[in-house]
């Protein structure tokens, strides 16, 4: 739960309750390097600066734009965020539906910021009750306004700056070695562009993986999703933009909340949609080798008298380190190469040197010089070096013969490079059979809504085939001027517990015997 | 004695004595939601005042002056302000309507000139 004042929560939970909601856009992307941090007794009231987060310090970039308000135009406000099941990232999407009646949203129609409706403007949504509002969305418009002529209104699509993120692509290729979950995230947000204040990473991780490997090209998200698949933590933005990662162990562990009749307005009956009694993972562990011959061979290649040939060679399995070649006219232990007047070889040749190497995991560059006055051929190249190999596939499984006797075989797989120890991959199928093995592992409803409700954060219902402890995954919150306040809940039952992992559990923590 | 003044824009006026009924009525930003132990509560974003009188009949001059605001919502692209000072009621933006114009003899008079206001913020930070 976001921590909110006393008044809030009593009006959250009164009989009568004062909606308020606050949307604001920064259309030019201004900047407003004065903002600061709120500072008890030197801020104004109401003045240019933000609130900081509680348990931290940061300034975002993303507070430093400078906001117009344009709550009194919104005529409705819908903040969406879900957390992929059953492990993974949170992403939060947002529509506002703006009152346009002077075409202040219309392109093109000599409004105030007609020069500004583009794609990609910031928006931050607020909502509560009163006086007081909690933020609940830090994001970007993704393409321009939707103008609905007949009914005057403009409509505006959002994603929160993570989402942006995983579109991103990471621009050359990363090779990292014995690094965890939270110093890859680490690494790749700076990659990304993002300075360390703009994060806030669980300093532990429990997976830790020998030889991570993203080619070029692929996106944040195709990465992070499976990292976090792995890890089995959770990574999102919160309603303040700042980028957060947790491991499992330092989830919420208690009930914030409680649902039951009197604040549910409807539910869904239990279903076995969510179900798995199955679960399996097959992961490859990799492993830097040792040394060795590679056993890629290279074609014969030509090089006229002073001139250069640039030679790609390409690996089948990545490389972290190549030995660099050097003439030699017959084999060595070592990368070497060997060079003739003729093709076949016979002619030994040693004027050919090579100039440059460049080493790109899966590839290497090689630039040769024939530094004599006649044609040379290169016969052959043999690279040492150390490869990454598949030293081992870990495919473990578990089920669950009770819930598959009464519900038939609901499957779970996954592949991934990122689970290295066997012991580490019983224990995650284990947790995700024994959390979604029952019907009504998930219930969503809607509820007398608190806007200061978190995904994560864990409920108690009590409601017919609901019992116990939820973890809240997926949050709806809508106003609007016609239908009032919406929030509608999707929570999965857990007890909220974690599994001991050999080696990398705190004994005497709170994890406890995988079953 | 009621009166109802507009100003807008462009000019300020002040209509014709009133004929009772003067009716002042609320309108309800408001939503009841009943849970599922058959309870309500309400979620309200805002009460907003509403205003609706008939002259039952009214000079052609009066008569384009009412209009003069109604038209001029249309034009000035902003509400114009209602003040009735015996309800407390100074300076208000409101949505106004107007009833047709139903001309009933050759001077022009109109019969049953109904006019509605229904209170709303200005929406001039942005505009």
């Amino acid at each position: 739960m976001q921590t909110v004042s006393t008044k809030f929560n009593q009006l959250a939970n009164g009989q009568v309750r004062p909606l308020k909601w606050e949307v604001r856009a920064s259309f030019d992307k201004d900047f407003d390097e004065d903002v600061n941090f709120f500072e008890l007794n030197t801020s104004l009231l109401n003045g240019g600066d933000v609130l900081a987060p509680s348990n931290n310090s940061v300034i975002q970039e993303w507070d430093k734009y400078k906001y117009i308000n344009l709550s009194d135009r919104v005529i409705s406000v819908e903040v969406e965020s879900e957390q992929t099941e059953p492990y993974s990232v949170v992403q939060s999407m947002a529509d506002i539906t703006f009152n346009n009646y002077d075409n202040f949203f219309t392109p093109k129609s000599g409004s105030a910021i007609q020069d500004y409706i583009l794609p990609r403007r910031p928006f931050r949504i607020l909502m509560g009750f009163g006086n007081e509002t909690v933020p609940l969305f830090v994001g970007l418009s993704t393409k321009l306004p939707e103008i609905n002529k007949q009914s005057r209104t403009a409509r505006f699509h959002c994603i929160d700056f993570l989402t942006y993120l995983f579109e991103q692509k990471i621009d050359n290729t990363v090779m990292l070695q014995d690094y965890s979950t939270g110093e890859i995230l680490s690494y790749l947000l700076e990659h990304l562009g993002l300075l360390p204040s703009q994060y806030d990473i669980d300093p532990v991780s429990f997976n830790r993986i020998n030889f991570f490997y993203v080619e070029k090209g692929a996106t944040f998200g195709s990465i992070v999703r499976p990292l976090m698949q792995a890890e089995q933590g959770r990574l999102w933005m919160d309603e303040l933009g700042i980028i957060r990662f947790l491991n499992r162990q330092n989830y919420p562990t208690t009930s914030v909340i409680s649902y039951d009749e009197s604040n549910v307005v409807d539910y869904d009956p239990p279903t076995d949609d969510d179900v798995i009694n199955y679960a399996k993972i097959t992961a490859k562990v990799l492993e830097e080798q040792d040394t060795q011959k590679l056993p890629e061979i290279a074609e014969v290649f030509s090089i006229p008298a002073g001139g250069t040939y640039e030679y790609w060679f390409s690996f089948s399995d990545p490389v972290t380190e190549i030995n660099t070649p050097t003439y030699s006219a017959t084999e060595i232990e070592d990368s070497f190469f060997t060079a003739s007047l003729d093709k076949d070889g016979t002619l030994p040749y040693a004027d050919v040197v090579l100039d440059s190497i460049d080493v790109f995991n899966k590839s290497a560059k090689l630039v040769f010089q024939n530094t004599g006055s006649s044609l040379a051929f290169v016969t052959g190249l043999v690279l040492w070096g150390k490869p990454v190999k598949v030293i081992d596939v870990i495919e473990v499984e578990e089920s669950d013969q009770d819930s598959i006797d009464a519900l038939e075989l609901r499957p779970y797989e996954f592949e991934t490079n990122y689970i290295q120890d066997r012991n580490d991959a019983v224990s995650k199928v284990s947790i995700l059979v024994d959390d979604y093995k029952d019907v009504g592992s998930v219930i969503e409803f809607q509820a007398k809504g608190n806007p200061a409700v978190q995904i994560g954060d864990i409920g108690t219902i009590d409601l017919d085939g609901f019992q116990g402890d939820h973890v809240i995954s997926k949050v709806i919150n809508i106003m609007s001027i016609a239908d009032g306040y919406t929030q509608r809940i999707r929570a999965t039952h857990k007890d909220p517990r974690t599994y001991f992992i050999l080696n990398q559990s705190l004994l005497n923590g709170s994890d406890v015997l995988s079953p | 004695m009621y009166a109802i003044e507009l100003t807008d824009g462009t000019t300020s006026a002040t209509m014709p004595l009133l004929h009772v009924p003067l009716s002042q009525s609320n309108v309800e930003g408001a939503v009841d939601v009943q849970t599922l132990d058959n309870n309500v509560y309400t979620d309200f974003v805002a009460l907003k005042r509403f205003w609706a009188h008939t002259w039952r009949y009214m000079k052609e001059s009066d008569f384009n002056t009412l209009k003069g605001f109604y038209d001029r919502q249309f034009t000035l692209f902003a509400y114009p302000r209602l003040t009735i000072s015996e309800l407390g009621v100074v300076d208000v933006p409101v949505r106004m309507t107007l009833s047709p114009q139903n001309i009933i003899d050759n001077c022009g008079t109109v019969e049953d000139v109904e006019v509605t206001f229904r209170e709303t913020r200005q929406l001039e930070e942005t505009s």
